[in-house]
């Protein structure tokens, strides 16, 4: 008797673990389609490349005004836009 | 959340972005006040620039548009956590990166509506000009073929896209074969294992050359020399506020002992000089990373943004 449950527990293991992944993998796994269209530039929001870039001065976190060509490298600016810092 | 995270990321990557050459600055709708806390919190040098009427956020045209005058953020349809409260959205941007050349042209953008999911800076670099700064390498027992394994990054947290990747160095005279070949011979393959921790973009070899043997007919597609491959996985943003037991069940699947999450697949090919071919090669390649949990600290109340009446 001992000895059948150490091969049925092994058996079993796999399976919950499985299980145990199911709501993690349920988020979008399974359709490709899903991942791809998530992980896709929406290239109908936010201005084409090719563009000219507007120009701006906004304060920066120590209140400094800056503008795109104060930002800039040699090889130009990387623009990020997040969503907030505070949430 | 997702944010905050970002930003500490791409001061990470800072050294790198100027190194290749670029400045780095980052907007949202927060004030001055809310960035200033952030950036001393959390030792931000680059500039986080406070568009807080979101005028620039409107001319980039990356403003959010499912946000209403007077609209809050909904912590339900927006899977992050409940522990918010009532945050105004109006005029909050898309993720969304440009860059812009010294002539003030844009030359490369990425705008996403998935909002957990962010660029790590050396990511932006791999993506937008396929240029090679990766935080890790590491050369695999492989044999005729060098393989090395390569990562933007060594850490990671939810919601991060990374690029990681294979270089294979085919020394002169030996070739391998290419992805389409045929069931005749054994062509590249690389193939991540199944794995419930991340998101994988789609992947494309690069285009092999076709080469005329000698035993053959046709001809047959080869790579000789340096070979690059790479993909993109994006950590699973599991922070959810109608499933808060998600995040307790990542961090158990997920993370090893030592907080690092692993990404694995195989290798195939087969090297073969002019005259034969030697048994092919399945190689085992895995990635680990340095998971940096969510920051969930907001700022403090008295800076918070108003309601709009």
């Amino acid at each position: 008797m001992i000895g059948d449950t150490a091969p049925l527990r092994s058996r079993w293991l796999p399976l919950l673990v499985l299980c145990a992944a199911c709501p993690l993998r349920a988020q979008t796994d399974g359709n490709s389609d899903a991942v791809h269209k998530l992980l896709s530039d929406s290239s109908s929001i936010g201005l084409p490349a090719a563009t000219e870039a507007p120009a701006f001065e906004l304060k920066d976190q120590n209140g400094r005004a800056r503008s795109l060509p104060s930002l800039a490298g040699p090889k130009g600016t990387i623009l990020v836009f997040f969503r907030s810092a505070d949430w | 959340m997702y944010c905050r995270g970002q930003l500490v990321k791409l001061q990470n990557d800072l050294p790198i972005l100027q190194r290749a050459g670029y400045g780095l600055a980052a907007i949202s709708y927060d004030s001055a006040a809310v960035l200033h806390e952030f950036a001393s919190r959390k030792n931000i040098t680059f500039p986080l620039l406070a568009d807080h009427e979101s005028e620039v956020i409107r001319t980039f045209a990356v403003t959010n548009q499912a946000y209403a005058k007077g609209a809050l953020l909904d912590v339900n349809s927006e899977q992050i956590t409940n522990a918010l409260g009532d945050v105004p959205v109006y005029g909050v941007a898309y993720p969304s990166v440009f860059v812009i050349d010294p002539s003030g042209k844009i030359v490369w953008r990425f705008v996403s509506e998935a909002d957990e999911l962010r660029l790590t800076g050396t990511a932006i670099l791999e993506r937008a000009f396929s240029s090679i700064a990766d935080a890790s390498r590491l050369q695999l027992p492989s044999g005729r073929i060098q393989v090395v394994s390569t990562a933007s990054n060594t850490d990671v947290g939810l919601g991060n896209r990374l690029i990681i990747g294979l270089e294979l160095k085919i020394p002169s005279g030996f070739h391998i074969y290419g992805p389409s070949v045929g069931h005749d011979y054994h062509g590249l393959s690389w193939k991540m294992d199944p794995s419930s921790c991340w998101y994988e973009n789609d992947f494309a070899y690069p285009q092999p050359q076709l080469k005329q043997f000698s035993f053959q007919v046709e001809e047959l597609p080869v790579y000789v020399g340096s070979l690059r491959l790479t993909r993109e996985l994006v950590l699973k943003p599991v922070l959810s506020a109608t499933q808060p037991s998600l995040y307790q069940l990542f961090e158990k699947l997920c993370l090893d002992k030592e907080a690092r999450v692993k990404a694995s697949g195989r290798l195939n090919f087969q090297a073969c000089d002019d005259r034969r071919c030697y048994p092919p090669q399945s190689i085992a390649v895995e990635w680990k990373f340095h998971f940096v949990p969510p920051d969930s600290k907001r700022s403090p109340p008295e800076l918070r943004r108003e309601f709009e009446h």
